[in-house]
């Protein structure tokens, strides 16, 4: 390539410069990227190194990637002998399916109209949902807390579901990701007789598709790994999601063992692990297209 | 089934922009009513108006005799074709041809993914959709394209898609929002035929909306002209192009251009071009300042006087070739008319070079005169001129 470059151009003398300083560029950000990635990776490295490796080898602390001794099958065969990890991750499924099917049902309506429709209080009503981004959910931990315990609701799949049904961030994320989408189309199913809602869900929905599933990692991640209104709303070991069962067990059985406890964290986080791998390129997609547009 | 639509003072603003101001319009059964004006002068507000789509601000559309003005756009019976075609990105050609029909023939529940399948008159329907379906694609001739996305077709076979799902389940009118400005010139002609015959065979009220005069002119029973959120003129291709009620229509309709030369009014009532007595004369009263001519109603004048007509000089700045015919641009010899553009036929052409002085000449009846406002006024024949032919 360079020889063709050299001999197709043989006038312009700064050719060659250019070329090295964009390879020169290309390393530099290539190794920033690669120092990043095992900054971020190195725990993750960690924790399975740890899930094979022996006790003795866990306390030297050595950076060996490969175990002198392979010692993961009694450190996994604990994980899920000792812990119902099984059943923690049942838990996991419902609620995070749970969350994600109700927020996607009050989310998708809710987009369309902010991007679609016209009446009065809509600026208003956006404008709301872009405050409600601010707000953790730390803020009205105590309200609901007291609410569900009034109710009884306290110590159930409802009660960890419950806050997270209305997400404000998908709202925002579909509204952009709907504003994109051709008025003509949507006014044309208006001809052809479609009602409101069957516009959102013929019509609209799959073609926001790489949308709704960037939204749907975002959602599924989150509450899969949260730790915090788990711990509140739930003390029975039966409901716990995973990261709270991990915690239920840190304490009790495999305290010290932290081969077994190991190995259950990396049986907890290969689910989403796996699930990003496989929706990577929809999720990349989505996540551009409601960013830049 | 059929019907004409009685459009009566519609006004619509958009803040406080006005759109339309009182447009009132009938379009007649089985009519090709075109909305021809430049952008911005509410013609497409106005189609999205009867179609429902847009609410006035104030005035009644009624379709068939039945007013409209508080359905929704699915039940009032009309379909649309739109610049974009606007297909269903997800649906198959064959799928968005049916939606009209699934949605008027299944009801909600039938409608449903799952659920649907269990009514037992779901699959007689779906049926009767695909055979109505197959028709009409055997109509426009895309039967091969059914298994398609909108993705995979070109913008030809895009347009017959909307155009079947438009058909498909014969409304009682179609209303096209520039259906063609999206293709390329070649097959913007031939649609215009394709769509022109549709119309013959279908023998439905259509009304088109288009920026483009010559689609207008060509495809049209009657033309509406509007500019400014009103309906300047509404007649014939014909009319508009020989009687234009107004400086504006003439201006907009004709290609190229008609021409447009300055005069002024004496008390008696002749007109004077340029300070040349014109052999014609005003009705009392009223004065012209602008007299327009079509570029074909001005001939070489080879050296001879015909009588009755009128001459004038200039320089040919550029011969424009257009096949048959050509278009020569004359910078006459008037202070306030820059220009003038008229045709020729390829055999007139064989001595002139660009730059050379020449002479032309046109008919008074060929003249279009028009008052300071713009509006039309009609000359009486001058005595003398009358004298001459006999």
């Amino acid at each position: 390539m360079t020889t063709a470059s050299e001999s197709l151009t043989p006038a312009i003398s700064s050719a060659r410069p250019i070329q090295f300083r964009k390879v020169l560029s290309g390393l530099l950000s290539h190794s920033v990227l690669i120092l990043g990635a095992a900054f971020i990776l190195l725990p993750f490295i960690w924790m399975l190194l740890t899930s094979v490796r022996s006790p003795d080898e866990i306390f030297e602390g050595s950076l060996w990637p490969w175990p002198r001794n392979f010692y993961g099958a009694e450190h996994y065969a604990a994980a899920l002998q000792q812990v119902p990890m099984l059943g923690f991750m049942l838990n996991g499924v419902i609620v995070c399916a749970g969350i994600l099917i109700m927020q996607l049902l009050v989310a998708i309506p809710a987009a369309y109209a902010l991007a679609k429709l016209r009446f009065p209080g809509r600026g208003l009503l956006f404008a709301l949902v872009v405050a409600g981004l601010a707000i953790p959910i730390q803020v009205p931990a105590l309200p609901l807390y007291m609410g569900l315990a009034f109710t009884g609701l306290l110590n159930t799949y409802f009660a960890m579901m419950f806050p997270f049904f209305l997400s404000v961030f998908a709202i925002f994320l579909l509204r952009q990701s709907f504003k994109t989408f051709p008025d003509e189309i949507i006014e044309a199913a208006r001809l052809d007789g479609m009602s409101e809602m069957e516009i959102v869900w013929r019509v609209v929905v799959p073609s926001a598709r790489p949308a709704i599933a960037a939204f749907s990692i975002f959602s599924i991640v989150a509450h899969w790994n949260d730790l915090y209104w788990p711990l509140i709303v739930i003390n029975d070991t039966a409901l716990a999601p995973p990261p709270l069962g991990m915690m239920f067990f840190a304490d009790a059985e495999v305290g010290t063992n932290y081969g077994a406890l190991m190995a259950g964290a990396t049986i907890v986080t290969a689910p989403l692990v796996l699930t990003f791998l496989a929706l990577r390129r929809r999720f990349i997609q989505g996540i551009t297209m409601t960013g830049i547009k | 089934m059929a019907g004409g639509i009685s459009i009566a003072n519609i006004e619509k603003a958009f803040g406080a922009t006005r759109v339309l101001s009182g447009v009132s319009l009938d379009v007649r059964e089985g009519e090709f009513l075109s909305l021809v004006g430049p952008s911005g002068c509410g013609k497409s507000t106005l189609l999205r108006i009867i179609a429902g789509l847009e609410r006035q601000d104030a005035g009644n559309i009624a379709i068939a005799g039945k007013p409209m003005d508080h359905l929704l756009p699915r039940e009032r019976n009309v379909a649309m074709v739109f610049q974009n075609y606007a297909l269903y990105p997800h649906m198959t050609a064959g799928e968005n041809i049916a939606t009209p029909l699934v949605m008027s023939r299944l009801s909600l529940f039938e409608r449903l993914p799952l659920l649907g399948h269990l009514s037992p008159r779901r699959n007689a329907i779906a049926a009767g959709v695909a055979k109505d379906v197959r028709r009409v694609a055997q109509q426009l001739h895309i039967e091969a394209l059914l298994d398609r996305r909108p993705g995979q077709l070109s913008g030809g076979q895009r347009q017959r898609v909307a155009l079947a799902r438009a058909m498909v389940r014969e409304p009682a009118a179609f209303l096209m929002d520039e259906p063609l400005s999206n293709l390329d010139a070649k097959l913007r002609v031939h649609m215009r035929d394709e769509l022109s015959e549709l119309h013959r065979r279908l023998g439905a009220t259509f009304v088109y909306v288009t920026h483009d005069q010559v689609e207008a002119m060509t495809m049209s029973n009657r033309v509406a002209l509007m500019d400014g959120g009103e309906v300047l003129q509404l007649g014939t291709p014909t009319e508009l192009y020989a009687r234009p009620r107004s400086l504006k229509v003439a201006e907009f309709i004709g290609s190229p251009t008609i021409n447009t030369l300055p005069v002024t009014c004496d008390a008696g009532g002749g007109v004077h071009l340029a300070g040349m007595r014109l052999p014609i004369d005003m009705p009392l009263g009223l004065r012209v300042t602008k007299l327009a001519l079509r570029p074909e109603a001005i001939k070489l004048s080879a050296g001879r006087s015909a009588p009755g007509q009128i001459r004038l000089s200039g320089r040919l700045r550029r011969i424009e070739h257009h096949g048959a015919e050509r278009i020569g641009h004359l910078t006459l010899e008037i202070p306030e008319a820059s220009s003038i553009q008229f045709r020729l036929q390829a055999e007139e052409v064989g001595g002139l070079e660009e730059g050379q002085a020449v002479d032309v000449r046109f008919h008074p009846k060929d003249v279009h005169l028009f008052d300071a406002a713009g509006m039309r006024v009609e000359a009486e024949p001058h005595r003398q001129a009358h004298r001459e032919y006999a």
